[in-house]
């Protein structure tokens, strides 16, 4: 079967008592992507993460992953799938490698395959020397690297990734990107949010600026550096970060200053 | 929930079980049981439901971290499945510490309360009373947490309150042993609600 979307979203939305959320996000992502969601604080886009992996339920809307439509009965898609989240979901009173065996295990890796799977992801991360120690004694960079190990043991068709590089060593953050080129180019799809704005225009082949919960650009990388910023001069915009401030800036708040500055 | 998923639970729950938290958890579990037992109450089953619900919020959730619960659903597993298994997992170590408890006992005291007493009220009143409790915090996952879970719960709380005071009435008529009860069974319901709220309030 040839599917036309790994990720479709269509007219999702979430409402918090009277604040909207998300105001029907409609994305559709092919395979072999490397989808990025930029936006400013509390624009969504964790929101968005949080719904697909059965944390917080949407209000409206349609997800469709890998062609199956999910809700919050089914539960087995999550087998293809892999999260990193804005908030850590480690079991802090664990070591690294006892919690990689615990996550190895809820995604059903092959018993066999275990031990050597994360032998080969703590030396890839240089956490080799670590594995015995308690993830409560991570630093931050450490914990996320151990999460983003956890998410990619079971080799996931769909990676689900909230600011995966923040915090991370430039060395590391090297190999996750590699890993990530990797297996997007054996067919898996995968989604980042981040606040990086060039590492995103660099690293994804599509890029989607989220702002108040609406989608307010989308395109591939390629084509930001075409996108008419002027209509009369036919100036065209340099960056992401061009656009992404000219979309989710309003225009009397950037004028602001601080009066005793 | 395939057997892989299951081993997985039993050892992360075992290791919090004999983590060292837990053991100095039950080390003070066990000396406020005996202090209590020796000083206040010579009852062994109100002592040992007392404890159990001192006992109960750290179970509930591995290492007593409130976060952990929500961590399982990114993994494919029926979140239902989890709480059952959690509770026979509560069940089993219970029924681990009831005998370490009641051994404990044996060399303590020259007269005690059958081993029969303890395990009849246990498995029919705290048993269903925990079961209940999971049932009503967890059935509607992602749903609306309405208030009525609150009055069911206050209801059973109290109806237990009331049974286990009359016990404790009859036994030694002592105001401060009712007080003591009622401070167990806040500390519970507190954490347990804690816990629950932690669970539900983003999916609100």
């Amino acid at each position: 079967m040839i599917l036309d979307y790994m990720i479709e979203l269509t007219g999702l939305v979430k409402k918090y008592n009277k604040i909207h959320a998300l105001q029907g996000i409609t994305l559709n992502i092919n395979s072999h992507k490397i989808f990025g969601l930029v936006g400013p604080n509390g624009a969504g886009k964790s929101t968005i993460i949080n719904i697909i992996a059965g944390l917080i339920n949407k209000t409206a809307g349609q997800i469709k992953l890998i062609g199956l439509e999910i809700n919050s009965n089914n539960y087995v898609y999550k087998q293809r799938l892999g999260f990193v989240l804005e908030k850590y979901i480690l079991i802090e009173k664990l070591t690294g490698k006892e919690y990689l065996f615990f996550a190895s295990r809820m995604y059903n890796v092959e018993e066999t395959n275990i031990n050597n799977r994360i032998n080969e992801l703590l030396e890839v991360f240089e956490l080799s020397d670590k594995g015995n120690t308690l993830i409560e004694d991570y630093s931050l960079g450490m914990k996320k690297k151990l999460a983003f190990a956890a998410a990619i043991i079971h080799n996931p068709k769909i990676l689900f990734l909230d600011e995966p590089f923040e915090n991370v060593d430039p060395i590391s953050r090297k190999k996750m990107k590699d890993i990530l080129k990797r297996m997007k180019e054996k067919g898996a799809t995968v989604f980042i949010t981040s606040h990086a704005l060039a590492e995103v225009e660099d690293f994804c082949d599509e890029v989607a600026i989220i702002n108040k919960g609406k989608i307010v650009y989308q395109s591939e990388t390629k084509d930001i550096r075409n996108k008419i910023k002027n209509e009369v001069t036919k100036e065209t915009y340099q960056s992401l970060e061009e656009i992404f401030i000219d979309l989710t800036t309003d225009k009397d708040e950037n004028d602001k200053t601080l009066s005793w500055i | 929930m395939e057997a892989q998923q299951i081993k997985a639970l039993f050892l992360l729950n075992l290791k919090s079980f004999f983590s060292l938290e837990q053991i100095v958890n039950t080390l003070l579990i066990f000396c406020t049981g005996f202090l209590w037992n020796y000083y206040v109450n010579e009852n062994i089953i109100i002592n040992m439901s007392v404890m159990y619900f001192l006992f109960f919020p750290k179970l509930c959730s591995p290492f007593n971290e409130t976060r952990v619960p929500r961590m399982y659903l990114i993994y494919p597993i029926n979140f239902k499945s989890v709480v059952i298994l959690k509770d026979l997992f509560n069940t089993f170590f219970f029924i681990l510490y009831l005998i370490f408890l009641y051994i404990f006992n044996l060399f303590l005291r020259s007269e005690h309360y059958g081993i029969w007493d303890v395990f009849i009220y246990f498995f029919f009143s705290v048993i269903p009373l925990t079961m209940l409790c999971n049932y009503i915090f967890y059935k509607n996952y992602g749903q609306t947490y309405n208030v009525l879970k609150y009055v069911v719960l206050s209801m059973l709380i109290i109806f237990s309150v009331s049974s286990i005071t009359f016990l404790s009435v009859k036994y030694l008529p002592t105001l401060i042993n009712i007080v003591i009860i009622f401070i167990f069974f806040y500390m519970w319901y507190k954490n347990h609600l804690n816990y629950s709220k932690l669970i539900f309030k983003e999916g609100e």
